[in-house]
């Protein structure tokens, strides 16, 4: 399988991954993981050469340069060891890379045979001898992906500052969509804490749940009766993953470093609304939505209390 | 990367039965081999040579039972299946040898491979989501000095096991592509490239005892007579899995159904196995 689960941040992309691995009861060294970043390259995915510092027999030190085998090429030599057995190659964060030149001609590869008695394996072939050199299976070095190597990545759809994945290289993959529904549907649902939301400026406190504060967040935030951001940028219900056992001050303290910098920088920063917005009129910059948050003041604005009342009714 | 090869105790066994004999002994002359260590290192020079990607550095020796563990055998252990170990102390690739002072041409090949990789498939049929029936890389080394090699039948038998993608050395160096009707003489290239020329291998007098193969229906019908009629029938099937499952990838490839309805009948776990792994297909 070859498949990128794709979602806004915080829907548990990566455990689903790390689920869906476990159900096919593959043991831990069949399973390889990578995060890309703007520096990853071909290198560091295939292998490079290296220089290795050797002492000779007469004690003198000489260096050679050996090939320290990438990630890619140590997977593809373990699924190649036993075709029985699936090896899963997991990489976070694809859009963070240049995934064009990260897979250089590996891309090739990953278009796979649908019929016959090579089903799954590479359609097409290509000459990499460096790859092939310790894969015994392969009799030269034409190299393919057998059908027992599966690449499961995750792509954020609200990441800034990501690469652009041209067209040929995301049709090779299936795609599935991680929503921003909390999970388990219907409850009782995980990581859901009481969030104390202040309401007015007298200092009312209501509590909220993490579920209904982040459900109508994404509301607020993707639809068009509001911001009208789109879905990209909407949260995931493990957006921030709460300590268990935590207290509310650590939770609280959670809240105000993950999720208002989030909304500050990436919600209120990007909204063109001049009539909406998510942040009480009182609130000019981050410092001060901080501060009115560590000192418990009312920081939303009354529209989007009054979706909160709406959501917990039923009527957003 | 370096392998270890790791051999059955019997393959010493049989090597020194084997030296023991003058005449088999004037054979390994005849080829540079005095002693058993000298048969054990051209066997392993030999595969270096042939198939260098292998890079074994060194030999061991270990308990068939061992073996038949290590490489995932659910049926009986073998003393002709050994495997090569990777510095990590994964098996990279499984290993046959075609011992010495056999004289039997139906059980060359076929005895020493096929059971084992039965046994291996019986553990991996609900795993395996790749079609081929092996799950690893299969070298098969002839260490038989008698002239059985010689025989057709047992040629087709290393032809087979060519087109299944298993690796096959003969120390002597014997050729064995020479029965295939398509080879001119003098062209070495190796070449079966369609079911109705590996069809041919087997049709004598215009008719195959083993498959039909049903063009117009795209259908590779398998005929059961040869198992079914023999005195052996477990050995005979054996023989049989090896000459028809080079039809099986051919047809699968040009988009054929396999029937195996003649099979019906026919209640062994071995051929469950087989049964079991059509039905993948």
């Amino acid at each position: 399988m070859q498949i990128i689960f794709y979602g806004a941040p915080g829907t548990g992309k990566s455990y689903i991954v790390d689920e869906l691995v476990k159900a096919s009861g593959a043991s831990d060294d069949r399973i390889f993981r990578t995060t890309f970043h703007p520096e990853y390259t071909y290198n560091d995915f295939v292998g490079q050469l290296l220089p290795k510092v050797q002492r000779t027999a007469s004690g003198s030190t000489i260096i050679n340069y050996e090939f320290t085998k990438g990630v890619f090429t140590r997977a593809l030599e373990k699924a190649y060891e036993d075709t029985s057995k699936q090896v899963f190659l997991i990489i976070e964060e694809m859009s963070r890379g240049d995934c064009a030149s990260i897979f250089g001609d590996i891309f090739q590869l990953l278009d796979r045979e649908s019929q016959g008695i090579n089903k799954g394996y590479s359609k097409y072939f290509i000459n990499n001898d460096i790859i092939a050199k310790d894969i015994i299976a392969l009799t030269d070095d034409k190299i393919k992906l057998p059908p027992n190597f599966n690449i499961l990545g995750t792509v954020n759809t609200s990441d800034q500052n990501v690469f652009v994945m041209d067209t040929a290289f995301k049709r090779r993959f299936e795609w599935q969509y991680v929503s921003t529904k909390p999970v388990p549907a219907g409850g009782p649902y995980k990581n859901n804490i009481d969030i104390e939301v202040v309401i007015d400026s007298a200092g009312t406190k209501k509590t909220v749940k993490w579920v209904d504060l982040y459900g109508t967040l994404n509301i607020f935030i993707a639809d068009s009766r509001f911001l009208g951001l789109g879905e990209d940028k909407q949260l995931g219900q493990f957006f921030i993953e709460f300590k268990v056992g935590g207290t509310p001050s650590e939770h609280k303290n959670q809240v105000k470093n993950k999720l208002l910098h989030y909304l500050w920088s990436d919600i209120h920063k990007s909204s063109y609304s001049t009539e909406i917005s998510l942040f009480d009129s009182s609130i000019t910059s981050f410092s001060e939505l901080y501060d009115a948050y560590e000192n418990d003041r009312k920081i939303f604005s009354d529209k989007f209390i009054e979706c909160i009342e709406l959501w917990l009714r039923g009527s957003l | 990367m370096n392998h270890i090869l790791v051999l059955p105790e019997e393959f010493e066994i049989k090597l020194n039965e084997a030296h023991a004999n003058n005449d088999v002994h004037a054979k390994w002359l005849q080829i540079g081999v005095d002693t058993v260590q000298d048969m054990i290192n051209k066997v392993i020079s030999e595969m270096n040579n042939r198939f260098p990607k292998l890079s074994i550095t060194n030999y061991r020796v270990e308990n068939k039972d061992y073996i038949k563990e290590t490489i995932g055998n659910r049926g009986s252990s073998s003393i002709y299946a050994g495997y090569f170990e990777t510095d990590k102390g994964n098996v990279d690739g499984l290993f046959f040898y075609i011992p010495p002072l056999l004289d039997s041409g139906n059980d060359i090949l076929t005895r020493q491979v096929m059971p084992t990789l039965l046994g291996i498939y019986e553990g991996i049929s609900q795993d395996m989501v790749d079609l081929h029936f092996n799950n690893r890389p299969v070298y098969i080394v002839n260490i038989n000095e008698t002239n059985r090699s010689e025989q057709r039948a047992v040629k087709i038998s290393f032809i087979c096991a060519e087109l299944l993608g298993f690796k096959y050395l003969d120390i002597f160096g014997r050729e064995f592509h020479d029965v295939i009707p398509s080879l001119n003489e003098g062209d070495r290239d190796f070449k079966i490239s369609s079911l109705a020329e590996f069809n041919l291998l087997f049709t004598n007098n215009g008719n195959n005892e083993l498959f039909v193969v049903n063009e117009e229906e795209k259908v590779l019908q398998l005929l059961s007579n040869t198992v079914t009629t023999s005195k052996n029938p477990s050995a005979e099937m054996y023989r049989y899995f090896l000459k028809v499952l080079p039809a099986i990838y051919m047809a699968i490839d040009a988009g054929y159904q396999i029937n195996i309805d003649a099979f019906d009948n026919l209640k062994t776990s071995m051929f469950d196995v087989i049964r079991m792994y059509i039905s993948k297909l």
